[in-house]
């Protein structure tokens, strides 16, 4: 039961997002919809933390198929379980920050709004076409070991979605 | 090893292990340590994966590798390369001594693994854990109930408050009491209206999340245990606050309530302990499989590894082995210069060394031998050309008178093969040739009488005359049975004897000339003398009688100095001056001479127009024809049908280049106990005749480089045939040369 709401469509998708720079610094947004697979779900209850980790890319785009890629940033979230209160965890570990769930469900739509803002550079700031990828995933390598081996094998624990992009403004 | 070639695989390249040994070392440290990093030891653990694809690259290598190594062992067992079978059953055994014992510890090891990770798990443990996580619910649950119970009644309180200060001044005593370590009342619609805190830092109490104001809305109570980032445990208690105040909205009370650190470290404990055990029990298969894994990863890592070290020892063992018997095979077909390479100081390397020692001594003997069949080959061709220009026949005996080797003078000597008499007895010589008879007799005799060293004079009887050897024979000293036997050497005397016969009648001929012509004269003289003196003075008879003993007197001193003259012709060099000539003209010359001869009723010329120039004093042949003519013509006196014939015809067989005339008539023939000696001077048949004709004949015949012999035709009738020699002109010197000189008979 406490896994119903998140296993419904087991992906990782990204329906849409923005992102500008004002003052020299970006600020990015993106709508996703996260699912785990009940095989990740059932581990998760089982103790096993899942990092769902958001990267977040600041390209260039120039004549040629290929971008340049100025910066990166990584923003992984831990989803846990906490038995004694039988409640879903998540924790952030920028904002040092967790927050209590009854179900799966309702800590991944605490997922579901991503937003951010970090300072750039004054030179990357000021150039032209820039763009903003983003792509949500599991992070394996915080898995336990076994588990690594796994996830090379069974596809479940190889969560994630497209690369998703859009112009800054 | 190749072999062989034959398809035939460099041993020395798949001997070098540099390349193979690095890799296995890399692999097999690879494989050691997939066990610490599946336990998750230290970093190894973020390598798990690293590992586990190096150590499949190297199976996938090793597997190759080995591959490749058995398929070429295979592959040089089947084109039978030497040292193949014996490599290919050593890497056999040495597999199966791997492979057996790998696999048993393989499959006890899974099976120990299996279990071992199953023993982690027991019910009971797992309901204690359960139970404790229970016990700790419910003491949260109290907690929980009591913390609500005392928020419900500072929500009475707050209720009663209207004053914002007076709610501000009551959270504030309420949350002392309470021990919160915040509150906070919100309305509904999410402002916060009067907060609390204990953090002097914070400046906005924690707010509510939506399921909590949800929760109030319906007018019931939210509490919920809270994890805090940095630890321990807090309640999150949230009531309604309705007022009795008609028109007061309903607000909502949140009071942050910290667990005691004792307890939230309990709870932590318990919490943990069972997070652990169910975590572990989610990964128990995982966990199994990577063991598995793992282990299996490092058994086949280690199989192979074992499997090519098996290989590559087996063939750095093979090696000299393989060496050594191609060695011992190059020896058997005769190369002894055959050294092979020493490897290695152990027992290997000290057979390698022996061989090599053994091949060098063997090439040592064998060149010695050589050099000694050179030497004796040297030295039997030498005795052999002795031999063979010795002027003596040589004959070796074995010891039981088996006729073992001879010399080709012996052959000329004896005038037969003797090649078809080896290693047959001498005896068979007599009973083939019964003119050798006399000689295969006495050296039988010899031999039989065992006789060490012996001489005698044969004398063999052939339709050509007598023929004198002397006979030498020794006992050779007996050092092997096969070297034991007899030497004999015989010389033909014959023309010696020959020789020492007419030197002795030269010399008689010169003291005849010498001692009986001289006085003739006088007796001649005094005969005349006393004829001419006397003769005068007698009458009647007596003078008759003195003048016929006179005249007596003076024919018989004729007839001795013509019978001296003839001895001192014999006894005198021949002067002769040979050139070339015609011999069929010179025969017609000769014989229209005597056509008026009335003793030879027919003439008979057989000559062969093919015969080259012969080399011949003319003066002299026609001597020599002469008197055999004129013997001839005696012989067929009375005969009415006498022939006489010659015959020219090139000689068939002889060496030297010869050309034959027969001269054959049909008379009686030679008495045959004069035949031997028929060319001696004084042998004749005739009963006037100084018997000096046909060995003058002979004389000419054999200065001129010719031949003479007589015989008896088997039609009847006396045969001399005359071998002379071919002139190398092509042309003749003077073709009526000596045609006109006189002829001769004695």
């Amino acid at each position: 039961m406490l896994l119903a709401s998140a296993t419904t469509t087991a992906d990782f998708k990204i329906l849409g997002g923005g992102a500008q720079i004002t003052n020299q610094h970006l600020s990015s947004h993106a709508k996703l919809d996260l699912s785990l697979d009940p095989r990740s779900a059932t581990a998760v209850v089982n103790g096993i933390p899942i990092t769902i980790c958001i990267d977040l890319e600041l390209v260039q785009n120039k004549l040629w198929p290929w971008s340049i890629t100025f910066l990166e940033w990584r923003y992984p979230v831990k989803l846990g379980y906490h038995p004694l209160s039988r409640r879903f965890t998540v924790t952030d570990q920028r904002k040092k920050s967790t927050a209590v769930f009854h179900t799966l469900g309702e800590a991944l739509r605490q997922l579901d709004r991503f937003s951010v803002i970090e300072a750039l550079p004054a030179a990357i700031a000021k150039k032209k076409n820039l763009a903003v990828r983003i792509r949500v995933r599991i992070d394996k390598e915080s898995l336990p070991t076994p588990l690594q081996f796994m996830s090379v094998l069974v596809p479940s624990w190889n969560q994630q979605s497209q690369w998703h992009e859009w112009p800054v403004q | 090893m190749a072999r062989m070639a034959r398809p035939i695989v460099n041993f020395r390249r798949a001997l070098r292990p540099g390349p193979a040994i690095g890799l296995s070392i890399i692999f097999l440290a690879a494989s050691l340590l997939l066990t610490p990093a599946v336990e998750n030891v230290g970093f190894l653990g973020d390598f798990y994966g690293g590992l586990v694809a190096l150590n499949v690259i190297g199976i996938v290598i090793m597997t190759t590798l080995t591959a490749i190594n058995i398929y070429q062992l295979i592959h040089q067992f089947r084109a039978q390369v030497l040292g193949a079978r014996l490599a290919l059953r050593f890497v056999v055994i040495f597999a199966l001594l791997a492979i057996i014992p790998l696999s048993l510890v393989y499959y006890f090891s899974v099976y120990s693994l299996s279990r071992g990770v199953d023993s982690w798990f027991d019910v009971r443990i797992e309901q204690a854990l359960d139970d404790a996580l229970l016990l700790g619910q419910t003491s949260l649950e109290a907690t929980k109930t009591d913390v609500i119970l005392r928020l419900h009644r500072d929500a009475t309180q707050v209720s009663q408050t209207t004053s914002p200060f007076g709610i501000i001044k009551l959270l504030e005593e309420l949350r002392g009491e309470g021990d919160f370590s915040e509150m906070s009342l919100h309305s509904l619609s999410g402002r916060v209206i009067a907060s609390s805190s204990g953090d002097v830092i914070s400046l906005t109490p924690s707010a509510p999340d939506d399921t909590v104001f949800a929760r109030i809305r319906q007018r019931k109570t939210y509490a919920q245990v809270e994890p805090l980032f940095d630890g321990g445990l807090q309640l999150r208690i949230a009531v309604p606050v309705i007022s009795d105040r008609m028109g007061d909205p309903v607000r909502l009370l949140q009071g942050l309530y910290p667990l005691p650190l004792r307890y939230s470290r309990l709870g932590e404990s318990v919490q943990s302990a069972s997070d652990e055990y169910n975590r572990l029990k989610f990964l128990r298969q995982p966990l199994k499989l990577n063991f598995v894994i793992t282990l299996t990863l490092v058994t086949l890592m280690t199989t192979l590894i074992a499997l090519w070290l098996a290989i590559y020892s087996t063939r750095r063992l093979v090696a000299p082995l393989r060496e050594l018997a191609e060695g011992t095979r190059a020896v058997a077909s005769g190369d002894y210069l055959k050294q092979l390479p020493v490897h290695s100081a152990d027992e290997l390397g000290v057979l390698v060394k022996s061989f090599n020692q053994m091949t060098n001594q063997i090439r040592l003997a064998q060149e010695a031998t050589a050099n000694s069949q050179q030497q004796t080959e040297a030295q039997r061709t030498y005795l052999e050309t002795v031999l063979t220009h010795l002027s003596s026949g040589v004959l070796s005996l074995a010891i039981d008178g088996t006729l073992r080797t001879h010399n080709t003078i012996a052959e000329s000597i004896l005038a037969v093969d003797l090649s078809a008499f080896e290693q047959r007895p001498i005896t068979t010589l007599g009973d083939t040739y019964s003119q050798l008879t006399p000689l295969s007799s006495a050296i039988t005799r010899h031999t039989q009488h065992n006789d060490q060293d012996w001489q005698d004079q044969i004398v063999l009887a052939s339709p050509y005359g007598h023929q004198t050897l002397i006979c030498r024979g020794t006992r050779l000293p007996e050092t092997t049975d096969t070297l034991s036997g007899y030497v004999i050497v015989f010389d033909d005397v014959t023309a010696l004897i020959r020789a020492q016969r007419d030197a002795a009648w030269g010399e008689v001929a010169r003291r005849l000339a010498h001692e009986i012509k001289n006085p003739l004269t006088p007796i001649q003289l005094s005969a005349e003398r006393i004829r001419a003196r006397y003769l005068k003075h007698l009458t009647g008879d007596d003078q008759a009688t003195l003048d016929r003993a006179i005249r007596t007197i003076i024919a018989q001193v004729d007839l001795m100095k013509s019978l001296v003259n003839a001895f001192s012709h014999y006894a005198q060099p021949m002067q002769l001056k040979p050139v070339t000539t015609e011999l069929n003209r010179l025969l017609q010359d000769i014989i229209e001479l005597h056509r008026q001869n009335k003793k030879i009723n027919t003439f008979e010329l057989d000559l062969d127009d093919t015969v080259p120039l012969v080399r011949i004093d003319p003066a002299g042949i026609r001597q020599v024809l002469n008197n055999l003519v004129i013997n001839a013509a005696d012989a067929m006196a009375g005969i009415p049908s006498g022939r006489l014939t010659l015959r020219t015809h090139q000689a068939n067989g002889s060496k030297d280049r010869s050309v034959t005339l027969e001269v054959r008539d049909t008379g009686p023939g030679f008495p045959r106990e004069l035949l031997g000696r028929i060319f001696d001077p004084y042998v004749t048949t005739k009963t006037r005749g100084t018997g000096l004709g046909l060995a003058i004949a002979r004389r000419i015949i054999e200065e001129q480089g010719g031949s003479i012999q007589a015989e008896n035709h088997p039609a009847g009738g006396a045969l001399v045939i005359i071998q002379l020699p071919v002139s190398l002109d092509t042309k003749p010197t003077s073709p009526s040369d000596g045609i006109t000189n006189a002829a001769s008979s004695h």
